[in-house]
């Protein structure tokens, strides 16, 4: 490919992939690939992107380029993130994943210096991740908490027919990272949710019998189904 | 494949805009920096130049999918070969964000002193041996590309049409990395999809086992240095110490996009040793902190 022809493929391929990432930008999509402390990123990418390609669209060649030759392989290249991009919709992991990743139900360290969440904040409005972090730090505290909490339906072997997982999918960085992480829940209906389906818990924290082990999790009050939330993954 | 491609774009997107940094830092070191002032000022004793190819990534804040084009860039304009591969090794974890995340993550203690030590020691080392030959063919591929957009000597370029030349070199250096990148993002998501975690971390026992799988994730995962500190804090409370500086020193240094980029840019013989050396080095000295490292 003459330079001349590369440079114009370039130009408009560095455009393409700019306005991508500022159209994942703009409709909120982009915290379906990672977290939303990297997004100012993502935007000064996009406009780096974009200025480069005016740059290499108005490149004019010089006397000693003009018979130089380029393979067009790179241009390939880098026009597949963006055609998988565009022709596969943006949608959050699925319960495939917890498969591969396994499902993190005890108090684990997620951020060292980040606190548990303040006490001005109502229990009720706690993510499964406050939620975590509050058993790890003050575990006796919360038994008898109001909880209304949202997240897919997991279980597993360690359960029994009464309990089930409610989880969500936490990201530190982009999806790569993310790991599920679920609270047990006890009630009596668990068994009629199926695996993936989405639900609203409300009830309280109580120590839980899992596999012969106490555990803090949820006593369910009530447990709606609902739709998947437009943001499903919580970010330490 | 919705997942597949979740995970292949989130790498890919969280990556790009470090792939610009060092790519924009690449071409300001093609159009601003005089090959002979360079040349004169730095140090030809391998060990010496490696110990300012540590320090360099505190001025050249770039991460892994960075240093590589910028080490191509400063080794073409005559940097010595052990400051160009310590620099490489070193910079995607003694740089300015890395070191505060890593302060931010873990708090001044055991993980980040040893995190920046090791580094340094390992990117010393291995700098120093790989860069004991003072000439630069001994470590770059003859076709390794640094005739691409080479900007000729001209001091008659008007500050905006060097610029200009500035962003067709990191163009040029944006698509020929950027397709190592596109390679490693979906070897990596292919590979969380098909291979358990738990295979990984099943392995807790041994100090060098658990040293060793932490560090296997760390390349499988191919997370960007800036912020691995934060991922390896789920790690911290159950994987022996010397295990998470493993996963935040080896990582940064060798993962599946970095790989493919040094075999873009280094002979055969330079790649096997800055994947094999670095390993060897990161069990071998979080081993004995596994041993010896009793908490605190």
């Amino acid at each position: 490919m003459s330079l001349r022809g590369y440079r114009l493929f370039q130009g408009l391929l560095m455009a393409l992939l700019g306005l991508f990432l500022l159209s994942r930008l703009r409709d909120g999509r982009i915290l379906l690939y990672l977290n939303q402390r990297f997004v100012w990123l993502v935007l000064l990418a996009a406009l780096v992107l974009l200025g480069m390609a005016q740059v290499v669209l108005q490149a004019r060649p010089g006397l000693r380029e003009e018979t130089e030759r380029r393979s067009p392989m790179g241009l390939v290249w880098l026009a597949l993130p963006l055609a998988i991009g565009v022709l596969i919709p943006a949608r959050s992991l699925t319960q495939e994943i917890v498969a591969v990743r396994g499902m993190q139900t005890q108090p684990i360290v997620l951020r060292a210096n980040v606190p548990a969440r303040p006490v001005t904040i109502p229990t009720t409005q706690w993510s499964i991740l406050d939620w975590i972090q509050a058993f790890r730090d003050a575990p006796d505290d919360q038994v008898g908490k109001a909880v209304d909490v949202t997240g897919f339906v997991f279980r597993d072997s360690s359960l029994r027919a009464d309990q089930m997982i409610v989880g969500r999918f936490a990201i530190t960085c982009c999806v790569a990272d993310a790991s599920a992480v679920g609270v047990v829940v006890h009630s009596e209906q668990a068994a009629s949710f199926a695996q993936g389906e989405w639900v609203r818990v409300q009830g309280r924290v109580s120590w839980q019998d899992v596999n012969g082990e106490a555990q803090l999790g949820f006593e369910a009050e009530t447990i709606e189904r609902m739709d998947a939330p437009e943001q499903p993954y919580l970010f330490p | 494949m919705t997942n597949f491609a979740a995970i292949f774009l989130g790498i890919f997107i969280e990556a790009v805009p470090f792939l610009l940094l060092g790519t924009l830092a690449s071409g300001l070191v093609e159009v601003y920096l005089d090959q002979e002032k360079l040349v004169r000022w730095l140090p030809r004793q391998p060990l010496l130049a490696a110990v300012i190819g540590v320090g360099l990534g505190l001025v050249f804040p770039v991460c892994e999918c960075g240093t590589v084009p910028l080490v191509r860039r400063l080794l073409s304009k005559g940097v010595p070969p052990a400051l160009g591969m310590a620099f490489l090794l070193a910079a995607p974890v003694i740089n300015p964000v890395v070191i505060l995340s890593t302060l931010m993550a873990f708090g001044p203690g055991v993980v980040f002193w040893g995190r920046l030590g090791l580094t340094a020691v390992i990117a010393l080392l291995v700098g120093g041996v790989l860069g004991a030959d003072p000439d630069v063919h001994m470590v770059l591929r003859a076709d390794a590309g640094l005739t691409l957009h080479c900007v000729q000597a001209d001091g008659q370029l008007l500050p905006g049409q060097r610029f200009r030349q500035v962003l067709l070199v990191a163009a040029d250096e944006f698509f020929e990395m950027g397709r190592y990148l596109v390679i490693g993002a979906a070897l990596a998501a292919l590979m969380q999809l098909f291979l358990p975690q738990s295979w990984f971390l099943a392995v807790q026992s041994g100090p060098v086992l658990s040293s060793l799988f932490l560090a296997a994730l760390a390349v499988l995962l191919s997370i960007c240095s800036t912020v691995d500190s934060f991922v390896a804090l789920g790690f911290a409370g159950w994987m022996p110490v010397g295990a998470v500086l493993a996963f935040l020193v080896y990582g940064p240094m060798v993962d599946i996009k970095s790989v493919l980029m040094f075999g873009r840019v280094f002979r055969k013989r330079v790649v096997v040793y800055l994947v094999v050396l670095p390993l060897v080095l990161t069990l071998l000295l979080t081993g004995l902190i596994n041993v010896f490292w009793k908490g605190g």
